[in-house]
């Protein structure tokens, strides 16, 4: 199930959590908990959203098109992993 | 008299399923409240008695998992194996199963019984989710109980089911979910090596499946007692294997995928909410596309329908009004202070805070736009497009900003992770035309092409957009090799707007435009206007005018006369500086008589070659200085500047001559 996040990683581009969701036949809910259960063991990491350390220092944070939504991408031990992964699964 | 029969339960479940809720049904006042030894974690046990059987109840902490992430979770799962409680009880949130089961599945991998309560099913019934205790009772081979422990409802069915487990433990068949197949001979090996190492009451497979996790707590503790060469040989099997714990979770997210899909029906299938119906259209690769060009047409269409003629009354009745009034004032002062305030100072700083109106409702719309939720969209729909270049869909943001005013788009590029990203998204900003371009593009196509100026206007915004794209395959194809990131996203649920928000957005964008205006542009507005004034006093003979005579030669491939480039260089302190500089240099006096100048002296290849040029231009000294603050590299800043001056020049040429050859 995780590998088939990563697999969709692989591909390269950006997908959301309902893609994700229609990919691997789970509920929304199920991938969140995933995505960042996924961010806990430091395979992704968050890119934006309320609690992004760049946006501190910026005049337009109060009013900043990154929204409230989470992004998020790999890490370097995602990046490797999906290498791995990528031949693999999914 | 036999001793009544004791038995140990142990309260397992995540924070905010009812948990403490059940154990005070339970318990009633029979309660003792402390701490974990050694820990300020609070500890809460109990009794009750059912059929002569005296019930001790642990409530463990609440825990999203038994990985020893936190003091919690080393608690709960220190409790449960060495206190070794009868029966678990995890109580899970009917309402959001899947996110429960995982510590269900943590749970199964310890040997003592489980019974998984499924807790708050009204809340889950008022959110239209059908759970059916039975098939997830099958699916998962352990007793489930339904409850509603707010209104005491299961509670009895509880302490039966607790009674019934710890009486006939036979029944007990737990379906535990594996670890992912491809890392089954691993486990195999790893346990093969340490099983008879591992110290009681710890079971071996679970000690392996932990190792295999990279658990810190339990690598410790099998280090100090694995001999070396046996530590050397488990420690080779967990670098070879490091990401052995996607594995060990994929098996349990496996499982919690199959327990709910046997066990739990959404809402009527088929019956979809608002967002997933919109989002069929405004994420759909094709529609979605069709979507956001509307979207953009109907916000250029509100700014420019509601904003261009505010922004006219601006003119008339501030800059225009403030020029007759400082005329009248200065009089009797000095002519050059008359000159620097009225040319320099209003005509830079002036004319750009004229388009305030124009701003506002665009950071308006855009505002509304953002707060409902469809920004994200948006994003994700360019996403692909993003891709040919290299970029995320999050670059579409700030260059979608950069229509308005490429400052703030350039610190928009921070919500773009990756330098090589970052710095690609800030060199194609300036492609991207910002309102005050558009003004010119407004104010010059009418004069030049009359009833052709739309179908002109729109083909300038798109050959610019075409050159942004095809400077984006290049730029990154050389400079960043094709790098491809990857990104999951979240698209948040649609919602009304906040329209205390979006007057608070509009209010502190306008504030960060008017600091601007009123510091950078200034300064370099009256630069200018000296350069254009000194050392005669005339602009025929200034020190601009020498320059722009220098740039004669390079304007003459384009059917551009020396004023004409000045006209250009003079758009760099901001870009509506152009209209003035042209009034300035054929002294015509006012927009009327520069609209009948204009196309008797210039063929309309020349008039086209000059609108591209003023379209692709470097942008104006503030967005630079913006540049040049992000990428903190002159290097980047000045790239970006001969990058633009080549591109600009290079189409100017090539749609000249094209032009005239056609012509």
């Amino acid at each position: 199930m995780l590998e088939g996040i990563l697999g969709v990683l692989a591909e390269g581009g950006t997908v959301s959590y309902s893609d994700l969701a229609r990919a691997l036949d789970v509920d929304h809910a199920l991938v969140r908990q995933m995505v960042e259960h996924l961010a806990t063991l430091g395979y992704l990491r968050p890119v934006a959203g309320p609690c992004r350390e760049e946006c501190r220092t910026c005049s337009l944070e109060a009013s900043c098109l990154s929204g409230p939504e989470n992004t998020w991408t790999l890490t370097e031990k995602g990046r490797r992993a999906v290498r791995v992964t990528g031949r693999t699964a999914v | 008299m036999t001793e009544p029969r004791t038995i140990k339960v142990a309260l397992a479940g995540q924070p905010n399923v009812g948990k403490s809720t059940v154990f005070n049904l339970l318990t009633g006042l029979s309660q003792h409240v402390g701490n974990w030894p050694g820990k300020t974690v609070e500890r809460k046990e109990g009794t009750y008695s059912h059929n002569g059987t005296s019930v001790h109840i642990v409530d463990l902490p609440g825990t999203y998992s038994l990985t020893a992430n936190s003091a919690e979770e080393v608690i709960a799962r220190d409790h449960i194996i060495r206190e070794k409680p009868d029966v678990v009880v995890a109580v899970i949130n009917a309402s959001c199963m899947e996110r429960n089961l995982y510590l269900v599945a943590e749970l199964l991998a310890l040997q003592t019984p489980v019974i998984v309560a499924v807790n708050m099913m009204d809340v889950a019934e008022q959110e239209g989710l059908k759970i059916e205790p039975q098939v997830l009772e099958a699916a998962l081979g352990v007793p489930v109980v339904p409850m509603t422990a707010t209104r005491n409802q299961g509670i009895r069915e509880l302490v039966e089911a607790i009674d019934e487990l710890t009486r006939d433990g036979a029944s007990y068949q737990p379906k535990r979910p594996e670890i992912r197949e491809d890392h089954r001979e691993v486990l195999d090996d790893l346990r093969d090596l340490v099983v008879a190492y591992v110290p009681q009451p710890y079971p071996a497979d679970w000690v392996s499946l932990k190792l295999l996790e990279g658990d810190d707590e339990i690598l410790r503790m099998m280090q100090d007692r694995l001999p070396e060469d046996v530590w050397e040989r488990v420690h080779d099997i967990l670098k070879e294997h490091e990401d052995a714990v996607v594995a060990v979770a994929s098996g349990r997210y496996d499982w919690v995928g199959r327990m709910t899909r046997a066990a739990l029906v959404r809402p009527g299938v088929g019956q979809v909410t608002l967002t997933e119906r919109l989002d069929r259209w405004a994420t759909h690769p094709l529609w979605g596309l069709l979507v956001l060009v509307g979207v953009l047409g109907l916000v250029f269409f509100l700014t420019y329908s509601v904003g261009a003629p505010l922004q006219g009354l601006l003119e008339t009745y501030v800059v225009e009004a403030s020029a007759g009034f400082l005329t009248v004032a200065l009089a009797s002062g000095p002519p050059w202070l008359l000159d620097l305030l009225v040319n320099g100072v209003l005509g830079g700083v002036g004319t750009v805070i004229t388009f305030i109106p124009i701003l506002i409702i665009f950071f308006a719309v855009m505002g509304l736009l953002e707060d409902v939720g469809y920004m994200a969209r948006a994003g994700y729909v360019m996403d692909r497009f993003m891709h040919l270049m290299g970029l995320h869909g999050k670059s579409f943001l700030p260059l979608f900003l950069a229509f308005g005013c490429n400052v703030p788009a350039v610190m928009g590029t921070r919500v773009i992770d990756s330098r090589a990203g970052r710095l690609l998204t800030t060199m194609l900003v300036p492609l991207v035309p910002c309102t005050a371009r558009m003004m010119v593009l407004a104010f010059f196509t009418p004069i030049f092409f009359g009833g052709a100026a739309p179908l002109v206007a729109w083909g300038l915004v798109g050959l610019s957009l075409l050159v942004l794209a095809v400077s984006g395959v290049v730029i990154n194809k050389i400079a960043f090799g094709g790098e491809r990131a990857a990104f999951i996203m979240e698209l948040p649920l649609y919602h009304l707007p906040n329209w205390r928000s979006i007057c608070l957005l509009i209010w502190q964008r306008s504030l960060a435009f008017f600091k601007r205006a009123g510091t950078v542009i200034l300064v370099v507005s009256v630069v200018l206007w000296a350069l254009s004034a000194l050392p005669t006093g005339k602009i025929e003979t200034s020190y601009l005018a020498g320059v722009g005579r220098l740039l004669a030669p390079l304007g003459s491939l384009m059917g551009l006369s020396w004023k004409m480039m000045v006209a250009l260089l003079t758009s760099f302190v901001a870009k509506e500086n152009s209209i003035a500089s042209l009034g300035v240099l054929y002294g015509a006096g006012g927009q009327a008589s520069l609209a009948q100048t204009l196309p008797a002296i210039m063929t309309p290849a020349a008039a086209l070659s000059f609108l591209v040029v003023q379209m692709l231009f470097i942008p104006c000294v503030a967005t630079v200085v913006s540049i040049l603050h992000e990428t903190r590299s002159w290097r980047w800043t000045l790239f970006n500047l001969v990058f633009l001056l080549m591109v600009s020049f290079g189409v100017g040429i090539l749609v000249y001559q094209v032009a005239a050859l056609v012509a």
